[in-house]
């Protein structure tokens, strides 16, 4: 992958809707690049073809850890 | 751009409604040191809400220049509200453990009425028309609110500028909830829930010295907070004690409807079911492997900590982690950072000026919010999703670890306050990416340096929240590294 610049950042910025002076290019292009070494690095695990997404997460089962369901104990 | 000092002179947000300049030489002392004790005497009106009330706000008018842990304290609504729960308690209206309690919430939560900044100038002159689920649940329950804790910016980051840490003064608290931790610490309230999305609650409450508990994803309701993360983020108890930790718990776990990930679960009486035995209980330890680069007193004080449980009966067995667990911290901070710039593309739009300024500054206490959020717009939707495929392998990885085991145990931080270290790896946001609920509680103090507190953390299956609480509570009942408070 090409090393990103300030022209990319501006150029991904804009795209975006959002105007970032240039004076920040520099944090921004930093920060952005600390984020694609994450990115390589989740990329180098085995996901396979069919693992989902987590987002809307839940845990296995709760009703069979937790007596009855939604009310208090009192 | 404002600085954060220009900031916080600005929103006149430090001790708002109280003489900040009546700094005295001897600190107020409180009639009371945990929400047990003071219910206690309150349930029998051997105590007056309205007089603990006045003495923490005289604790807090005392020590709060030289701590900050408050952004905004809400005096007068304090004393209204302590006047009414005085009045129903004398009239045999008791509702209950936190009834005339004086409590206060990290600055994130909204409070109906009172300014809500999440500490940055972009929320400057916020107030809520409406409580959050957790305040809405402290005032059914009778607590005082006294008013609203530090953090840094928007929560980001593990430093809370501004606030110094009760232990030593010179050192900073931690963070993100670094004012729910030092006031804690310093008797400047008996309870105060925070928010934990990296690590926030469990940091400060190892690094103060108290008790925090982050729960199962999905217990206890989110709706109206600030947020980082919204997969990301829960919201938890902190206290001086394991029980008052408990009681504050039952009150503000529970089912929401508002939340979109609360949990459709029985709320347990978990203060009860503290007082059980651990013997026989399977308990995962951390393997000595993983604990490479902690600092020596961290360290100690953790295998001293499992010399105890065993003592208690405790059966336990070495545990380390799969290797690609290894990698979760990366998806954490891509999940975290691309949610984050999702709900800041408003302000990055509207007043992006707003946010404390980083350009030409380096070190902790700067806030890299905007810097973040901004480089956090740049990535794709399919980068975002990749992090969260990456996630539901390490959620599965978790399950596995927990198997054979009931708890685990772990160091919270790998150092004392202020102590650089160089890890391997932390213990804090595996918990966050899996949910899986956590607490830390004090389980000893740094020789070099002298007398910081340090953290041991108790992890648990998803919904063993009650669990969890009772091998703490079955620890510190063996222990008294809860009973030391820092010479203020």
């Amino acid at each position: 992958m090409p090393q990103p610049t300030k022209e990319l950042i501006r150029a991904l910025a804009e795209a975006n809707g959002l105007a970032i002076p240039e004076e920040r290019l520099e944090l921004v292009l930093r920060q952005y690049e600390s984020f694609l070494r994450s990115l390589d690095q989740i990329n180098t695990l085995p996901l396979p073809l069919e693992a989902e997404p987590a987002i809307l997460f839940g845990h296995p089962s709760p009703a069979a850890t937790v007596p009855g369901r939604g009310g208090r104990e009192d | 751009m404002p600085t954060r000092r220009e900031f916080l002179e600005l929103s006149g947000a430090a001790l708002a409604g109280m003489a900040t300049s009546n700094v005295k030489t001897q600190s107020p002392q409180l009639p009371v040191r945990t929400i047990s004790d003071a219910a206690a005497r309150i349930s029998k009106k051997q105590l007056s809400p309205v007089e603990l009330t006045q003495a923490v706000l005289a604790r807090v008018d005392a020590l709060n220049p030289k701590i900050g842990a408050y952004i905004t304290v809400a005096a007068s609504q304090a004393m209204d509200a302590a006047r009414v729960a005085e009045r129903e308690i004398q009239q045999g209206r008791y509702r209950g453990p936190l009834h005339g309690i004086p409590v206060a919430v990290k600055d994130t939560y909204y409070t109906k009425g009172i300014l809500t900044t999440a500490a940055s100038p972009v929320l400057k002159d916020f107030v809520p028309e409406f409580d959050c689920a957790i305040v809405e649940r402290l005032k059914s329950a009778g607590a005082i609110l006294i008013g609203k804790l530090n953090l840094p910016e928007f929560s980001f980051g593990g430093y809370t500028p501004g606030c110094h840490n009760p232990w030593d003064l010179t050192r900073n608290p931690g963070g993100s909830s670094g004012g729910s931790g030092a006031a804690l610490a310093a008797s400047m309230v008996l309870g105060a829930p925070g928010g934990d999305t990296s690590g926030s609650i469990r940091n400060p409450a190892s690094t103060c010295g108290v008790v925090g508990l982050k729960p199962t994803f999905g217990l206890v309701s989110r709706y109206g907070v600030v947020p980082i993360s919204w997969t990301l983020d829960h919201l938890g108890p902190m206290a001086n004690t394991v029980e008052d930790t408990a009681t504050l718990l039952k009150v503000i776990a529970g089912p929401d409807r508002r939340d979109r990930f609360s949990a459709n679960v029985t709320v347990r009486d978990y203060p009860k079911l503290l007082r059980r035995s651990i013997r026989g209980l399977r308990v995962g330890v951390m393997a000595p492997a993983e604990l490479e680069g902690f600092h020596r007193d961290t360290t100690a004080a953790f295998l001293e900590a499992v010399k105890v449980l065993q003592g208690l009966g405790a059966q336990t067995r070495e545990v380390s982690f799969p290797e690609r667990m290894k990698t979760a911290g990366r998806a954490q901070q891509v999940i975290r950072i691309c949610e984050a710039a999702a709900y800041h593309r408003q302000f990055l739009l509207t007043r992006a000026d707003q946010y404390i300024s980083d350009v030409g500054r380096s070190g902790p206490e700067v806030s890299r919010v905007r810097t973040d959020v901004e480089a956090g717009s740049l990535l794709t939707a399919a980068q975002y999703l990749q992090a969260q495929r990456a996630r539901a392998l390490f959620i599965e990885d978790t399950h596995k670890v927990y198997e054979p085991l009931d708890v685990l145990v772990s160091p919270t931080m790998p150092s004392p306050a202020g102590v650089t270290v160089s890890p391997r790896e932390t213990f804090r946001n595996w918990w966050n990416l899996s949910g899986f609920p956590a607490l830390s509680l004090p389980c000893g103090f740094s020789t070099d340096p002298q007398g910081l507190p340090i953290g041991l953390q108790v992890s648990g299956k998803p919904f063993d929240d009650a669990l969890v609480l009772a091998v703490a509570h079955a620890y510190e009942s063996a222990t008294s590294w809860h009973e030391r408070r820092p010479n203020l």
